[in-house]
């Protein structure tokens, strides 16, 4: 391995755990308080079977099976549930950002 | 990373004509971006390692260190007028060829030859001429240090005849280790010189 690239590494390295990995960690306790506190609010066996009856109906019956979930959930259920995306969202970001600075440093 | 964000981060200029701090401070953000600095500075960070090691192996592990260190320090580098990236990228591999340089002649003993000033590969008159045959004349050295200035001297004499550690000589002088490393450095080469010109005036006459 030439020099530049061993130097790239440690520096990739460095970048990360300063960078992205507590952002995720970060992210990924927040997701389970938030799951935590969904799953204390709502019956979440109850919700994947209806969930999984809508789906064999087709995507757009889960689609409208979705919705009317969450239309009709109370407005802190609703709250947790858009937290979560938007938390989640970010946390697949950041994974991206870290694989694409990977294959960057790894380009010669 | 959100479209706004990632646009702030991209350079409006084309990487090869980015000035150096800006190239680091893109890279706290995207690493990739140091790989630019390396490329342009690898070279001649490796001739000032070996120059101070002599070894090619050792300054492959000392510019690593001092890359890391020059990354780890990136977000505290301020372009200031006479403090340009290069010269505070230059002090740090400096200063780390020095501590890695004390490193290896703690562990191993003699590895005074490795050292660049008195062990020269074109050597002072022509002749390979290591440190360890200059320190078998001492008084040849003694002779040469009382010519330099006195303070660069005092520096050379406390470290090779008397054989202080940097710490003794940095306490006894009032000054920093690092400034201690600097001087001594400036000493070496004044040594160098000094010695040179003897001995081609012994050989002229």
């Amino acid at each position: 391995m030439d020099l530049q690239r061993k130097i790239m590494l440690r520096i990739y390295g460095i970048w990360l755990f300063r960078r992205v990995v507590p952002v995720i960690i970060f992210q990924i306790l927040f997701v389970i308080l938030a799951l935590h506190l969904f799953a204390s609010s709502v019956f979440v066996v109850r919700v994947f079977q209806s969930a999984t009856g809508a789906l064999e109906g087709g995507l757009w019956n889960f689609i409208v099976f979705a919705f009317t979930v969450l239309w009709n959930s109370k407005f802190a259920v609703k709250i947790e549930i858009l937290t979560m995306l938007i938390v989640g969202y970010y946390t697949l970001l950041y994974l991206k950002k870290a694989i694409v600075a990977y294959e960057r440093i790894k380009r010669p | 990373m959100s479209k706004k964000n990632k646009k702030n981060i991209e350079p409006q200029k084309p990487v090869t004509e980015l000035a150096d701090d800006e190239l680091l401070k893109l890279s706290i953000e995207d690493p990739s971006y140091f790989g630019h600095l390396i490329a342009r500075y690898q070279e001649a960070f490796m001739r000032a390692a070996v120059s101070i090691t002599r070894s090619r192996e050792e300054s492959e592990d000392i510019l690593q260190e001092a890359f890391t260190k020059i990354y780890l320090n990136g977000a505290k580098f301020k372009k200031e007028p006479g403090a340009s990236f290069k010269s505070w990228a230059y002090k740090i591999v400096i200063n780390t060829s020095f501590t890695h340089y004390q490193k290896l002649k703690k562990n191993t003993g003699n590895v005074s030859y490795l050292d660049p000033v008195l062990y020269d590969e074109e050597a002072i008159t022509g002749e390979v001429m290591d440190f360890a045959s200059l320190m078998d004349h001492k008084d040849v050295v003694a002779a040469t240090i009382a010519k330099m200035p006195e303070h660069l001297g005092r520096l050379l004499r406390m470290y090779y005849l008397e054989d202080k550690s940097y710490k003794d000589i940095a306490k006894a002088e009032k000054i920093s280790t690092t400034t201690l490393k600097m001087r001594l450095f400036r000493a070496k080469r004044l040594f160098k010189k000094t010695m040179g010109s003897d001995i081609k005036s012994q050989l002229e006459k």
